[in-house]
């Protein structure tokens, strides 16, 4: 059932308070991280995701044919085949199965495309009784509830409510210990096998070739629901079809390493044809195997979303999500869960379900850096929001910042305006006094004041060359030019002290990636455009900025976004080319060695931006470099997203004060003096947290603190 | 190749708590099972209301055994007291002791073994029984799931077929995300890499 925004709010606000599953989500993902990384360690992760992602673009492209072919491989074994057009016609056709083999009584594993089409309710009102067989859907069904989690669908429940949930089925006091709990799972799950005369299955993958269905599971039910019943029903999403059991194979060997970091799981079952059935009349089970459409061959057309259909609902975008370390799967999906689920919803459950839920990601791209199908989750769910505006007219305002965004002159006119209205409320360093358009869920932190003089105002003082002559140009972004143009003066500095030349490329302007975040693409690809054009006079072999969210969208989005463009095409891919992250600048061209630091007795922590991590996947310079000026000292959380994402802390205050709290809570007790980062936004959010906190961790951007330890020239050590 | 294939397998058996061994023939493995049930408490009856017809005795279900094979191991379990069985599985829907089947194909890597089960009394007893020993002749274990390739794409040629992929025991970490033993299947797996065939 939709609610409102308010409501949802009010709803994080509630699960935010939950001590238990706060605890299980952070465990799972600390665990689920280091897992991960464990089961890769020996593996070409990339080459085998590229070769999954050209596979799965291959059946997409083939899908009709698959279908065609699958269809008639497994009826020639004696399956039958049914393809259901909606979500509705798919129910029909389990209830037409049923009533006509006069089954009373289902055994359902596997169950998601079964939760999508919400199977259990029709059949229910028809009165079949139905038994989810996974241990984890057995526990929310008895609770009427939802899956929280794709892979740990009660991920959300203690011991202690599962322990009361099998006491009231049972009528007896079950105790809470979990080996007893499985134990009474198995017990009472044992009998439902036998008595059931039907099982209803979704699969992980249907090979056309032989007309074959594949099944992952852990704990054997689905072993079961497939070797009792006689009747026997399949509902598969149409974008499950590959070609051949080496398409499967290629699948088989990421998916159950991204889900839970196993190589395999347990038991994975391949059925092909009527297999035997020593009890029927014929000897042979009666499967029906269910194609389920509810508009995926439109998505498959869709060119703008149809990589989501890659997805193999592995889960692993939601064990990443920070967002959804915080507030688990009911916050963070309706059926589909995480980053994948913020897509699907709206595709499969309409713009109500959605209209929420596409905000509450912080861009962080987690979920894209552990896709194994390699799908740009950040960029679709930025889609998705603008699909939302498109259906809700409420594309306005998103529409006017995105314009703003490419008129520089508007855009900085405004940021100026802002600047001399904030005067009252300031004191300098911080607004003091937030506005009436905050509510107090954004007091969680202090908002810097805008900066006099700002970047532009301050360029006369600074070291600059010419665009002709400099080694370095400089892309600023506007928290840079409008917050902290310190940063920017500290990196000239140090370039001045290694003889790199720098300039100032005057016409640069917002990046574009906030028009992105808002779903406004075209105002992203028109500030592209403005930016390659404003560096085409710079001689410089290098760009760098200070912000690896500027960096990555310079780098990797501009030549995307302009693939296709006549004349920006070649020029924003010689553009990216030149573009350097701080990080690798510091590292390959400043060069910056131990000998460049005074001596000190500094212990430094770092937090990693999220686009310097997750997007650009800069790992090891920036902590290299810290280690040569100072000692460095690792901690829990690092690449863990602070919280800021751009709007996201303004629109989802409570769950940025979430995040922003874990993030300094784990800097605690780890005896540094200063905690580095690398991004403006990401200073922004961490002094601003630490500043209302009332304690003194310093929080500086590597600019500055290279600055600040750097020897002088001249002085020697 | 095989050999490195097979010291793979026990490594990665390790891993996933699969109990691997080498063993010198079918024989010895059949001892193995006797065994294993002999020293083995009896299995609970998951479906007490269902009449057993072990009786209270411990279970064996041998499945694939040739005839005179099968004779003679079942005289030696029914000497030791058990109750012994290689059709109507579905009879012991309160749960075997032991079952003892046969592996088509091992993958070294995840320490799989490939099942290839054709009858409701196979799929059953590896499904039902407390413990499961599968048997696999040392020179099927290959090293990655690829090269399976061949044998899976010649069983889904058939005109019905049903493999089960084995790498563990049944397990679940649905409550809080504790991993527990037993969910639905054999709570131990045994494998036995047969030096002769």
């Amino acid at each position: 059932m939709p609610i409102s925004l308010r409501l949802y709010h009010e709803s994080l606000k509630e699960t935010l308070k939950d001590k238990h599953l706060k605890g299980v989500l952070e465990r799972f993902a600390i665990n689920y991280k280091a897992n991960r990384k464990e089961i890769f360690s020996s593996l070409d992760e990339r080459a085998m995701i590229e070769e999954l992602r050209a596979l799965r673009d291959e059946n997409l492209a083939h899908n009709e044919g698959l279908y065609e072919l699958f269809k008639y491989e497994a009826e020639k074994r004696g399956v039958i085949v049914h393809r259901a057009a909606t979500a509705e016609e798919c129910r029909n056709i389990v209830l037409q199965i049923a009533q006509e083999n006069n089954c009373k009584n289902i055994v359902k594993s596997k169950s998601l495309t079964a939760e999508e089409i919400h199977l259990n309710e029709a059949l229910i009102e028809k009165g079949l009784k139905v038994t989810e067989t996974d241990l984890g859907e057995w526990i929310i069904q008895l609770r009427h509830e939802t899956p929280s989690h794709l892979v740990l669908p009660a991920i959300h429940l203690s011991k202690e409510e599962v322990a009361q949930t099998f006491s009231a089925e049972s009528g007896e006091k079950v105790p809470q210990e979990i080996p007893k709990l499985v134990n009474f799972a198995r017990n009472t799950m044992r009998q439902k096998f036998f008595e059931a005369d039907m099982a209803i299955t979704g699969a992980n993958f249907a090979i056309a070739k032989s007309g074959t269905i594949g099944l992952c599971t852990n704990e054997g039910n689905t072993r079961l629901c497939t070797d009792i019943p006689n009747v026997l029903v399949t509902i598969c999403g149409l974008e499950k079809l590959v070609a051949s059991i080496g398409d499967a194979l290629k699948i088989l060997a990421l998916l159950p390493r991204n889900a839970t970091a196993q190589t395999i799981t347990s038991y994975v079952t391949f059925l092909t044809g009527a297999v035997s059935d020593p009890n029927a009349p014929n000897g042979k089970k009666n499967r029906h195997v269910i194609f389920l459409d509810n508009g995926r061959t439109k998505l498959m057309e869709d060119k703008e979303f149809s990589s989501i259909l890659r997805c193999v609902r592995c889960g692993a975008c939601a064990n990443v999500c920070p967002v959804y370390q915080l507030v688990g799967g009911h916050q963070m999906g309706h059926v589909y869960i995480g980053a994948m689920g913020l897509v699907l919803t709206y595709f499969y459950h309409g713009v109500e379900e959605a209209r929420h839920l596409a905000y509450n990601c912080l861009g962080c791209s987690a979920c894209k850096e552990v896709c194994i199908t390699d799908i740009d989750l950040p960029e679709l769910i930025n889609g998705v929001r603008a699909l939302i505006q498109r259906d809700d007219g409420t594309g306005l305002f998103p529409s006017f910042i995105g314009q703003v965004l490419t008129k520089r002159h508007v855009f900085y006119s405004l940021l100026k305006l802002a600047r001399l209205a904030q005067a009252p409320f300031s004191d300098g360093h911080y607004i003091r006094h937030l506005p009436f358009i905050f509510s107090e869920d954004h007091g969680f932190r202090a908002i810097p004041s805008l900066a006099k003089p700002n970047l532009r105002e301050q360029l006369s003082t600074l070291p600059l060359q010419s665009v002709e002559a400099a080694n370095v140009a400089i892309f600023a972004g506007c928290a840079h030019e409008f917050v902290y143009p310190g940063h920017i003066a500290a990196a000239l500095e140090l370039m001045q002290r290694k003889n790199i030349t720098a300039c100032f490329p005057l016409e640069q302007g917002c990046c574009g990636l906030p028009a992105s975040a808002m779903g406004e693409k075209k105002a992203a690809i028109k500030c592209a455009k403005h930016n390659v054009e404003a560096f085409l006079e710079s001689k410089a072999e290098y760009i760098t900025t200070l912000c690896p969210s500027c960096a990555y969208q310079l780098k990797v989005k501009y030549p995307e976004y302009l693939a296709k463009d006549p004349y920006y095409g070649e020029l924003s891919k010689t553009f990216a080319s030149k573009v350097l992250d701080f990080a690798s600048f510091v590292k390959n061209i400043l060069k910056l060695e131990k000998n460049d630091f005074l001596p000190n007795t500094e212990q430094i922590g770092y937090h990693s931006p999220c686009h310097e991590c997750h997007s650009l996947g800069i790992v090891s310079e920036p902590r290299e470099i810290i280690q040569k000026a100072a000692k460095y000292v690792p901690s829990d959380e690092e690449d863990n997203c602070c919280g800021f994402g751009g709007s996201y802390s303004v629109k989802f205050p409570e769950m940025s004060a979430a995040l922003v709290g874990r993030k300094l809570k784990a800097l605690e007790g780890l005896g540094i003096s200063s905690v580095v980062t690398n991004c403006p936004g990401c200073v922004l959010q961490l002094a601003g947290g630490e500043e209302k906190r009332g304690r003194n961790l310093r929080v500086e951007h590597l600019a500055e603190f290279l600055l600040r330890l750097m020897r002088p020239k001249g002085v020697e050590i | 190749m095989t050999r490195e294939a097979i010291e793979r397998f026990k490594t990665e058996a390790l891993l996933a708590a699969i109990k691997a061994q080498e063993i010198k023939n079918l024989n010895a493995a059949l001892e193995f099972a006797l065994k294993i049930t002999r020293e083995k408490e009896k299995s609970p009856n998951l479906m007490p209301e269902v009449p057993d017809p072990a009786q209270g005795k411990k279970s064996l279900f041998f499945s694939g055994l040739d005839d005179e094979r099968f004779e003679h191991y079942a005289q030696k379990a029914l000497d030791e007291g058990f109750y012994v069985a290689r059709d109507k599985c579905r009879s012991f829907c309160g749960g075997i002791d032991t079952a003892f089947s046969f592996g088509s194909l091992a993958i070294a890597n995840g320490a799989t073994i490939i099942m290839d089960l054709l009858t409701e009394d196979e799929r059953l007893a590896t499904m039902i029984s407390q413990i499961h020993i599968i048997a696999i002749p040392n020179d099927r274990v290959v090293m990655d799931l690829k090269d399976a390739e061949d044998f899976l794409a010649d069983s889904f040629a058939r005109q019905q077929s049903y493999l089960s992929f084995i790498s563990g025991s049944s397990r679940t970490s649905d409550i809080e995300r504790v991993l527990t033993i037993g969910a639905h299947g054999p709570v131990e797996l045994h494998v036995a890499l047969l030096e002769e065939i």
